[in-house]
């Protein structure tokens, strides 16, 4: 995981999901640190799902399931058709260490890439 | 020493009766991390494994293969055969960890961890491979010697086991910290200091807060230096009657402070839980027995 070298970014996943009535709901999929400290270690498997995996261009191949799974799983929540869902990385680049000693600042903004858009079949 | 010499006292390593306790202690803990292991996933079985879940059998078969160990395979991933193997494996490691058939037990736990695993790798992470390993060499231990279900049913336990899965436990655990110094040591961030400085970034990864003074570049080398001296000490020092406690205390902190202050879920006390498999008899004994003179 960290090696030979830890991944210099920090993650997370996001979901977009688009209803046939015009509504939309956003998903913050893996951001760890919205969790409790329990469900972090229940939530594991979804920041190594996600993060380390799902968000990867070589993993295109499953992003089609996730999707649909994520517009099941809406519809069934909220009674309404999903129409298009999107599946959105999140990206910060880590500091690397400055001369002198200085506390790493979390507040730094993500970056944000659309990395697959599906629509439900008409 | 001739080579005559070294072949002889490996020989003597691998034969020579030892101790059942630190093997009994390994299978309790051992035990406890599959039933944790299980609980954790239970909530998103039909996530992670089922036909309609988030990684379809479909895919999984054309992203991983069908060549591997994977009862899903043969089964199929309804709704019925998933809960039923996540509950046998259940049962198996409750069993492991008492010493009922901890042989058979073992087997078990490893088919389902290797079906589970097979059937979804996206979601594993090293401590799984560890402890799909381990499961497997379980198999061949007589984790039941002492402080099982089975010693008490034979009204006493074993005074030695044969040694030959309990070596091959332990290499095990020396080879996985082996591997994770030599990847480290290829890595710049490792040899230049700043990998923990990098790593205490990683939000995704974070549990409790840790102290400004040590997120530091300085205590970044420390810390990132410190990690390398120990992983890639413990494989050499715990051989060594003089060096073997101090590595593995130095081994618990570590796994402790990283269980502190980062969540990479149940890895560090697997790890944790391998470290009695070095300790000796009267060490176990004093850490966990009222009375340590004890049969």
């Amino acid at each position: 995981m960290f090696a030979p070298n830890p991944r210099d970014e920090d993650v997370f996943v996001s979901t977009e999901i688009y209803f046939a009535d015009g509504t939309q709901t956003t998903s913050i999929v893996t951001k760890m640190s919205n969790f409790s400290y329990l469900e972090r270690y229940q939530k594991e498997r979804w920041r190594k799902f996600f993060n380390d995996n799902l968000r990867l261009d070589s993993n295109k191949a499953m992003w089609n399931a996730t999707s649909a799974w994520f517009a099941r799983k809406a519809s069934a929540e909220t009674g309404l058709t999903v129409t298009r869902v999107e599946l959105v990385r999140h990206w910060r680049k880590s500091l690397l260490p400055p001369d002198r000693g200085n506390v790493l600042d979390d507040r730094r903004p993500y970056a944000r890439f659309v990395f697959h858009d599906w629509k439900a079949n008409p | 020493m001739t080579f005559e010499r070294v072949i002889s006292a490996f020989w003597r390593w691998v034969t020579e009766p030892v101790s059942p306790l630190p093997l009994a202690t390994f299978r309790i803990l051992f035990g406890l991390v599959l039933l944790l292991n299980g609980a954790f996933l239970f909530q998103d079985l039909d996530m992670w494994f089922e036909t309609n879940g988030i990684f379809p059998l479909s895919l999984a078969r054309s992203m991983i293969g069908n060549n591997r160990l994977n009862v899903f395979l043969q089964l199929g991933d309804s709704h019925a055969i998933v809960s039923t193997v996540f509950w046998i494996y259940m049962a198996a490691s409750a069993l492991l960890m008492v010493g009922l058939f901890p042989r058979r037990m073992a087997l078990i736990a490893y088919i389902a961890l290797a079906s589970f695993g097979h059937r979804n790798l996206y979601i594993l992470h090293s401590g799984d491979t560890f402890i799909r390993v381990a499961s497997f060499l379980m198999i061949f231990a007589p984790s039941g010697a002492a402080w099982s279900v089975e010693s008490l049913i034979r009204g006493y336990p074993l005074k030695s086991i044969n040694p030959a899965a309990f070596r091959a436990l332990q290499f095990q655990v020396c080879l996985l910290y082996a591997a994770a110094f030599c990847f480290k040591a290829k890595g710049a961030a490792w040899m230049n200091g700043s990998s923990v400085y990098i790593v205490q970034q990683l939000t995704e990864f974070q549990r409790f807060p840790v102290p400004d003074f040590m997120r530091t570049p300085f205590m970044s080398k420390v810390l990132t230096w410190s990690t390398l001296a120990i992983e890639g000490g413990f494989p050499l020092l715990v051989w060594f009657r003089d060096t073997r406690l101090i590595v593995i205390l130095l081994m618990v902190l570590m796994h402790l402070g990283i269980e502190f202050s980062m969540n990479i879920q149940l890895f560090e006390w697997t790890l944790i839980s391998a470290m009695a498999l070095f300790l000796n008899e009267n060490e176990i004994r004093r850490l966990f027995c009222r009375n340590p003179h004890a049969p």
